[in-house]
């Protein structure tokens, strides 16, 4: 019965699918140079270093001005704290250089831990960006390596599906290229029906969607051991600056746990964030 | 700078996928609604009120629904794993029996519009029922339909694109992808003018079969 | 030799009687003339004689085929044959009797996507089953007796009122059967066209072909009409020689009727 919900529920959301390819409100964000002058004579600088060009984390707005999910975070951080928030768009390749030098003070920027994790002090991983595979609980695929010869189904226009098309990522290329096929869905209800109904064998979505439907429907999915792309994001410190991180990472965790957290993430729902967010395993 | 003829290529690479149920659809729908055009006619009351029914459900509810029902109802009504190739079938039963719902109540009220006059001329002339329905009523019907069924051809030609909803990726879809993956919309304005030429040679191709049969008033 | 008869025919519609009782016979070559005024029954009598509709009780002959109607337990007989209705419409027993009569009617009912030629020429080539060149001769004679030889080719649309009628007087005459029935022929028609019409009519009737014309027109029933029968309230209230009913009505009503066109 709970596969005919899923069923059903798709059917009764048929027409909002049609509607779901691009409506949405544009919330913007005001951030930094708006920052009301305290009345402390001088309140301490809190420099966040980060990419200008990578929305929804942190990105320039037509008017100029600086917004994004990282920069609220920050500011909400700095609000809380009574220090005056500094955005600091940086050169991203100079990143370790303005780090060290104390130009900034943390890069959060969607800063990928994944491959980075001795460099920098970290704190806990708080959005994941991750593309996993799931499949039918009772299929025979267990690896990466199975899906040779299989369908494989991604949504239309989601990270999934660009990054199996990334003709430059050999690896991922290269498997791509086992399928039997790759088929695109509208959406993911609809992926996930597809999937359950033996239309497809394997579906690549990001992890949260993932996570979401495994949580919903026990038993009928399982999700590789194998993911098609690892990434996570946290905030990067100079390395060994663990009392500034430590700060941060417990005022994050304040945030969440009051629900600030989520309310700034719901702003980009757009971006699927709150989907992504991965906070809620570390925060105790 | 885009290149647009690599764009008007990719486009057109789905057009096939288009075209295929454009052309399966009005091959079976248009005999198949003449097929239930006569029950929903019929003077046995259940049979009339059953076809009549089934008419207005199809017609009643978008053939968005009815293909998620003819693509996934297999699996989860009957549990019968059909995999992707029943994805084609799907496709082409969905429109087609929605489209025959439509042309059978375009047949049906064409049908209808023939005089009784004719029937009666033709029953004392001899003429079996079979007789008076294929030399008299269906040709003169014809005539009568040609413009409600131009429309729905036309209106087929764009529905294709619904086909996505079962993860078909037909030309609008095709278009929409290239235009994600390129950030422009030159491909949905390709794709519109795939749409619209097609339809004007399906306009011009009626519109010569109407004349055809202007001969007579 | 009698070429139609019908006998007590009855019929209701919705449980009001259009036809009590009503009989009368045709004998070869005569002609004979309906009247009565409009709803008085007589266009419902010649569409039984044509089975456009069934009688509720009562029997018809054509030649040496007799139909007896009675719809209280359902049933048409053919000779030895018992029918239901249904079954009659699809019997051929039925196409052969139909074959002995043609019907005009008031309003030409002529196959509009048919040229004039094939009007005539197809319920004999594909009903009658006859041969093709053979139908061909006879449509165009019949044609050319209808003043239409130049017309073959064309389209009822494209015909006057009184061209289309002479085309359906064609096309029944084409099927040669025994007797014609006309109704009310002339009605759709004006003035000048009826006369046209009406000499045709008469022309057929110099020719002694049997017929029973439902008609208003009181002088053409007068002088083309051997018989007239006169319907009123369903019933056949006076029948006679036609030159005889016409100027001399022996009935009340009949009187009443006539003084009516004489005014």
């Amino acid at each position: 019965m709970k596969n005919l919900k899923l069923f059903v529920s798709l059917i009764s959301i048929f027409a909002v699918v049609a509607l779901a390819a691009g409506c949405g409100n544009k919330t913007t964000a005001q951030v930094s140079e708006t920052v009301p002058e305290t009345t402390q004579a001088v309140a301490k600088k809190f420099i966040v270093g980060f990419d200008a060009e990578y929305p929804p984390y942190g990105y320039i707005t037509e008017s100029g001005t600086y917004e994004g999910f990282d920069l609220d975070l920050a500011q909400e951080f700095c609000n809380r704290k009574g220090y005056e928030f500094v955005a600091q768009p940086i050169d991203w390749d100079s990143k370790d250089l303005e780090l060290n030098s104390g130009n900034i003070d943390c890069i959060w920027n969607g800063f990928t831990v994944t491959g980075r994790e001795n460099d920098y002090t970290w704190t806990v991983p708080y959005v994941d960006n991750s593309i996993v595979l799931v499949v039918k609980a009772d299929s025979n695929i267990n690896a990466k390596a199975d899906l040779a010869g299989k369908v494989v189904m991604a949504q239309a226009g989601s990270s999934a599906l660009t990054a199996l098309e990334d003709e430059s990522d050999e690896e991922i290329f290269a498997l791509a290229k086992s399928f039997k096929s790759l088929e695109q869905c509208p959406d993911y209800n609809n992926g996930f029906m597809s999937l359950e109904s033996g239309m497809v064998d394997c579906l690549a979505v990001d992890i949260g969607v993932a996570k979401y439907q495994l949580n919903n429907s026990k038993g009928v999915f399982k999700q590789l051991p194998e993911n098609l792309s690892s990434e996570q994001y946290a905030i990067g410190f100079k390395k060994g600056n663990t009392a500034l991180k430590d700060e941060v990472q417990s005022v994050v965790f304040d945030m969440y746990k009051d629900g600030t957290f989520m309310k700034i993430a719901n702003k980009y729902s757009d971006f699927s964030l709150p989907d992504m967010v991965c906070l809620g395993e570390y925060v105790k | 700078m885009i290149n647009l003829n690599s764009i008007i290529i990719q486009v057109l690479g789905g057009a096939g996928a288009s075209l295929l149920i454009f052309f399966s659809t009005l091959v079976i729908s248009l005999p198949l609604g003449l097929l239930m055009a006569f029950p929903r006619m019929s003077k046995i009351k259940p049979i009339n009120y059953i076809f009549g029914f089934v008419i207005s459900l199809l017609r009643g509810t978008p053939l968005m629904l009815q293909l998620i029902v003819w693509y996934y109802g297999p699996y989860y009504i009957f549990g019968a794993t059909l995999g992707l190739s029943w994805r084609v079938p799907a496709i082409i039963i969905g429109f087609s029996i929605n489209y025959a719902a439509y042309f059978a109540e375009i047949f049906r009220s064409g049908i209808q519009s023939i005089p009784v006059g004719q029937y009666e001329a033709a029953s004392v002339l001899g003429y079996s029922r079979t007789q008076t329905f294929f030399k008299i009523v269906f040709p003169q019907m014809l005539k009568r339909v040609i413009p409600p069924v131009t429309n729905e051809i036309i209106t087929l030609v764009k529905d294709t694109s619904l086909a996505f909803v079962i993860t078909y990726s037909e030309m609008f879809t095709v278009a929409k992808q290239i235009a994600a993956a390129k950030t422009t919309i030159v491909p949905l304005f390709v794709a519109g003018s795939f749409y619209y030429i097609f339809n004007y040679l399906v306009a011009f191709v009626m519109e010569k079969v109407e004349k055809a049969f202007n001969y007579y008033k | 030799m009698k070429i139609f008869e019908i006998k007590n025919c009855k019929k209701c519609f919705n449980g009001i009687k259009v036809l009590d009782d009503v009989s009368f016979s045709v004998e070869e070559g005569e002609v004979v003339a309906i009247i009565g005024s409009s709803g008085s029954g007589k266009t419902t009598l010649l569409r039984i004689c044509t089975f456009l509709e069934y009688m509720d009780n009562g029997e018809m002959t054509y030649l040496s085929d007799k139909i007896v109607s009675s719809v209280n337990d359902k049933a048409v007989y053919i000779g030895q044959n018992t029918l239901s209705l249904d079954a009659l419409n699809k019997n051929k027993e039925l196409t052969r009797i139909k074959s002995y009569f043609g019907l005009v009617f008031q309003n030409f009912n002529l196959f509009p996507h048919w040229t004039v030629l094939k009007n005539v020429m197809d319920a004999a080539v594909s009903v009658q089953k006859r041969d093709k060149d053979e139908v061909k001769e006879k449509a165009m004679f019949y044609l050319k007796k209808m003043g239409l030889e130049n017309k073959s080719a064309s389209y009822p649309c494209e015909l006057s009122g009184g061209q289309q009628q002479r085309v359906a007087i064609a096309r029944a005459l084409c099927l040669e059967p025994k007797i014609i029935f006309f109704d009310e022929p002339t009605s759709a028609l004006d003035p000048e066209l009826t006369s046209e019409i009406l000499k045709v009519i008469k022309e057929l009737a110099k020719e002694k072909r049997t017929m029973v014309i439902v008609t208003h027109e009181m002088n053409f029933a007068r002088d083309v009409a051997d018989r007239v029968v006169f319907v009123d309230n369903g019933v056949v209230v006076e029948e006679g020689d036609a030159y005889e009913l016409i100027t001399n009505p022996q009935k009340e009503r009949t009187k009443r009727f006539l003084q009516k066109y004489n005014e």
